[in-house]
């Protein structure tokens, strides 16, 4: 990736890699190698910092225990030496420009690129792609001037040591932010790179496995999920000899509850699509979860199967509603084969006034007349069916009809009614019917 | 040496109590014969006129690896200044310029003067090049040199790196920061050092009559690279090695294919860092009552797991708080498989109440105890009285109660932090400074043959003098059941026999 320009200036091209290792190019000609590590520590803290330099400080920082007179010729030679160097390679112009007698600093006129600049351009930017994601990483290959050190050069590593954090910081922040921007804006995958190339940034950092945790619950794989607590938990238990915080371990209990009860879900749900003997089967439960893991099971088996579906649309039906909606769904399902003046009574009704019995009698003998047979009937949502509804499924059992209708129904008990309640209490012991609560 | 005849020596069997004059017939690495005299002159004799026989000791707690390394570190505790300090660094370094790292051991602030540790810029005046870790004795603080620093680099978010008033780092590391910064300081020991180290440390171990130890490695204040490294080596030590690796993963202990895990798992700390959970304040911090590492639900599972796993398991666990926490939840796992094989351990036990004792008695746990610290820690002033006050501190290891509740005591150095010197340890349980808690020289005998090898379901060849076991015999200078209790840790090592080779001798 190319790296942005500094400065105006044409005559002299200096490009810096002071991310991962150290390089210094003028015009595209290596510099690093012919230069004392002091002069590359020198050379890139004048990079770095651009502004005008006292020689006075420069020199007692980098010649910290030296006299001041030795430290001042030190920081001469190694000016010197780098002029030198760069001059060899190209003398249009002088890499330093000395502001006064006492002063240093970078020339503002030559053209200097890095990687750092690239860096923090990138990050004035969100990711969109996966493709920019794997361009900004390869930005950051490594830490600030990586192993860089000198030894007799105390105030120079306390500065060396800073400026790595504070790129360290930047960037993980910076990913940090994309992470979560990805996780709300439901693109899991790469919110899940993102945060898996955190962790070994910064290892015991909750919020990391925090997120991570939540983006591949997002992408319903709460396995992985429950696999990354536990490496979580693992690793500040060997090497800290700490526990997670309750607000981390409270969401792995949650997630590792609702998969323990969508196993026994799934349990059932198989045993169910095998198993002939029950009329009426409920699954009950308080977990928008499981819920949604019904109805995602039950869409499935509906395309493979010949099903009627009721309340795939959402929405509380009216009075009577889901009976009208039952008997459509059968009529287009049945076709031909429908004894049309039975259909045409309950129809009607639709639009006069109802009697109820009548209309129950006249349902009731709609299927005993027309399903030869066994049909499935799955309710997605047992609340958006009207209490109507409900005492039809009651009265149907009375009358033995469910040999010729099989119900399947889910039921999330936080929006339970007492009509609802009630039926459950009523059919929980009976043979024909199993309910299952979650 | 394949047969060795040892005669005219009084023995202590470790099977009845009463030291006898017998002779020893050992041949290849077996006792074959103990009888009241012995001759055949096919055999190489010693003659052992005066001297005691007892089965080669068993040490059950010694993190093997950190003591062979610490062969290398400076000894801090009788540093005064920071300038004695570097000077110290400053003549390893001289005496040893091939070092590619500084250690250093047991440094604190309190021995120095204004009671402020070196910082990292003090350190780099002699040693700016090479990394310098110095630890404290307890592990809780490490300071470092700025070399040091900019290799570790630390994670962002870790607990503690103390910064000055401009906000760069002094070089102290503490808590989180320190235990990080000490995975990362083995990781940078070069094998070399072991490979130096590991003769003399075993010289000085079987100097002292050992013959088996328990090696305690891993786990967070260590490197799980120490048990590779033994299970690589433990082949070319003069004694048998038992490793203990205290992880709580148990994937990892079925990899290496142990049959026992934990050791130093700390439930909760040491009282020298004010975190051993104890039921009543530290003494010299009225604020602190330690701390518990563990949930007790994650302490039960972890026992759980290991039980199912058919793994020996064994907890560390110090203040009453911590001991009884431990005993709860070794209790309730115990009660859901009451069938299980015991031997399940408890490391250091110091400060039970009465009730814990009886507890760990009728749960049939195996305490494995370190008597030294009764010599090292109890001086006047001393840690155990500073830590938990006159009063409490004559409560720590009451070895009396513990016999009598007929538990099972295994006798462990808790080497680096204190020597590997079983008959230090003998002679600290016997002259215990709580009269009340001091236990006869047999009993002090018992920690360290018997019960050490039963801890370790050893006890059919090891442990006791008998016909049949493993010739792993020490040779006493004196009877440690009949010499004044006082001098029994004067009592000098003749010889340590080994498998029936000698492996070391005094004269």
């Amino acid at each position: 990736m190319d790296a942005l320009s500094i400065s105006l200036g044409d005559n002299m091209h200096l490009k810096v890699n002071l991310i991962g290792r150290m390089d210094f190019f003028i015009d595209n000609t290596l510099l690093t190698h012919n230069l004392s590590e002091k002069s590359k520590g020198l050379l890139t803290y004048l990079i770095v910092n651009k502004e005008i330099h006292y020689r006075k400080k420069l020199a007692n920082i980098f010649w910290t225990d030296f006299k001041t007179e030795s430290a001042n010729r030190n920081l001469r030679h190694s000016l010197w030496n780098i002029r030198k160097e760069v001059k060899k390679i190209n003398d249009s112009i002088d890499i330093f420009q000395n502001v006064s007698k006492t002063t240093i600093q970078i020339n503002p006129k030559i053209t200097l690129t890095s990687d750092l600049s690239t860096f923090y351009d990138q990050i004035q930017k969100d990711l969109l792609t996966h493709q920019e994601y794997s361009e900004f990483v390869k930005v950051y290959h490594g830490e600030f001037i990586e192993n860089f050190y000198i030894n007799d050069s105390p105030e120079f590593n306390n500065w060396i040591y800073y400026e790595r954090e504070h790129y360290r910081k930047d960037y993980f922040n910076y990913l940090f932010s994309q992470g979560k921007k990805f996780y709300s804006t439901s693109q899991l995958k790469l919110a899940q790179i993102i945060f898996n190339t955190l962790i070994p940034l910064d290892p015991y950092n909750e919020k990391i496995y925090y997120y991570l945790m939540k983006t591949y619950e997002a992408a319903k794989n709460k396995s992985a999920a429950i696999k990354i607590y536990k490496e979580y938990k693992n690793t500040l238990r060997e090497e800290l000899n700490i526990s997670p915080s309750i607000k981390i371990k409270s969401i792995y209990e949650k997630m590792l509850s609702n998969k323990q009860l969508e196993r026994k879900a799934t349990t059932s749900t198989l045993k169910l699509s095998q198993h002939k003997n029950y009329q009426m089967i409920i699954h009950a439960t308080n977990s928008e979860e499981i819920i949604e893991h019904f109805k995602t099971h039950y869409l499935t088996y509906a395309k493979n199967n010949t099903v009627v579906e009721l309340t795939k649309i959402p929405g509380r039906r009216l009075h009577y509603e889901g009976i009208f909606e039952l008997t459509t769904e059968l009529k287009y399902l049945l076709e031909d084969r429908v004894n049309t003046q039975i259909l045409k009574n309950i129809l009607n009704q639709r639009t006069g006034k109802i009697n109820e019995y009548s209309l129950f009698l006249d349902f009731k003998n709609f299927i005993h007349n027309n399903i030869s047979s066994p049909i499935t009937v799955i309710i997605y949502n047992l609340s958006y069916i009207d209490e109507k509804t409900i005492d039809l499924l009651s009265f149907l059992y009375r009358q033995k009809s469910l040999e010729y209708l099989n119900f399947i129904i889910c039921h999330n008990t936080q929006w339970s009614t007492n009509r609802i309640q009630f039926l459950l209490d009523a059919f929980k012991n009976e043979n024909n019917i199993k309910i299952y609560n979650y | 040496m394949n047969k060795l005849l040892l005669k005219n020596a009084t023995i202590i069997d470790m099977k009845n109590g009463i030291p006898q004059k017998k002779d020893i017939l050992i041949n290849h690495s077996i006792i074959d014969k103990i009888d009241e005299s012995i001759n055949d002159a096919s055999y190489d004799t010693l003659n052992l006129e005066g001297c005691t026989i007892v089965p080669g000791f068993f040490d059950s707690h010694v993190h093997l690896v950190p003591t062979i390394i610490n062969e290398s570190a400076i000894n801090l505790s009788n540093a005064t200044s920071i300038d004695e300090i570097l000077s110290l660094i400053q003549n390893k370094r001289e005496k040893n310029p091939e070092l590619k790292i500084i250690l250093g051991t047991h440094l604190t602030e309190f021995s120095l003067e204004h009671k402020q540790l070196p910082t990292k810029e003090e350190l780099d005046t002699v040693a700016p090049d090479i990394p310098v870790f110095l630890s404290s004795t307890e592990f809780h603080t490490i300071t470092v040199n700025s070399f040091a620093l900019h290799k570790l680099k630390l994670p962002l978010t870790i607990d503690r790196i103390i910064k000055n008033d401009a906000g760069v780092p002094t070089g102290q590391l503490k808590n989180e920061a320190s235990i990080y910064a000490r995975k990362k300081m083995y990781e940078m020991i070069p094998e070399t050092y072991q490979k130096k180290n590991l003769e003399i440390v075993q010289n000085k171990i079987i100097k002292k009559g050992v013959t088996s130890i328990i090696a305690i490695e891993g786990g967070y204040l260590f490197h799980n690279k120490h048990v590779d490294y033994l299970l690589k080596n433990k082949n070319k030590f003069a004694f048998d090695i038992s490793i203990l690796f205290s992880t709580t993963n148990l994937q990892k202990i079925k990899a290496y294919q142990l049959n026992k895990i934990g050791g130093d798992i700390f439930l909760d700390g040491s009282f020298a860092s004010r975190n051993a959970a104890v039921s009543k304040p530290y003494s010299d911090s009225k604020n602190e009552k330690g701390k518990l590492f563990f949930t007790q639900a994650e302490i039960e599972e972890l026992i759980e797991d290991a039980i199912k796993s058919n793994l020996q398991i064994s907890i560390h666990a110090v203040g009453d708080i911590g001991i009884e926490k431990l005993l709860d939840a070794y209790e309730t796992v115990f009660k859901k498989y009451p069938t299980i094989k015991s031997r399940h351990k408890i490391e250091h036990f110091e400060l039970p109440k009465d009730e814990h004792i009886k507890r760990a008695g009728e749960l049939g746990l195996i305490l494995t105890m370190h008597p030294t610290y009764e010599y090292f820690f109890r001086e006047k002033n001393g840690m155990y009285e500073n830590r938990l006050g006159k009063e409490r501190a004559l409560q720590t290891n009451p070895f009396r109660k513990i016999y009598d509740e007929k538990i099972i005591v295994a006798g462990g150095s808790d080497s680096n932090v204190m020597p590997v010197d079983p008959l230090l340890g003998i002679h600290a349980a016997v002259n215990h400074p709580n009269k009340t808690s001091r236990i006869t020289p047999y009993e002090a005998l018992q920690m360290y043959t018997i019960n050490g090898a039963y801890g370790n379901f050893e006890e059919k060849t090891k442990g006791t003098i008998e016909e049949g076991k493993k010739a792993d015999l020490a040779i006493l200078s004196a009877n440690p059941m009949t010499c004044d209790p006082d001098t029994i840790k004067d009592i000098d090592v003749l010889y340590t026999i080994k498998n029936g080779r000698i492996v070391y001798q005094s004269r």
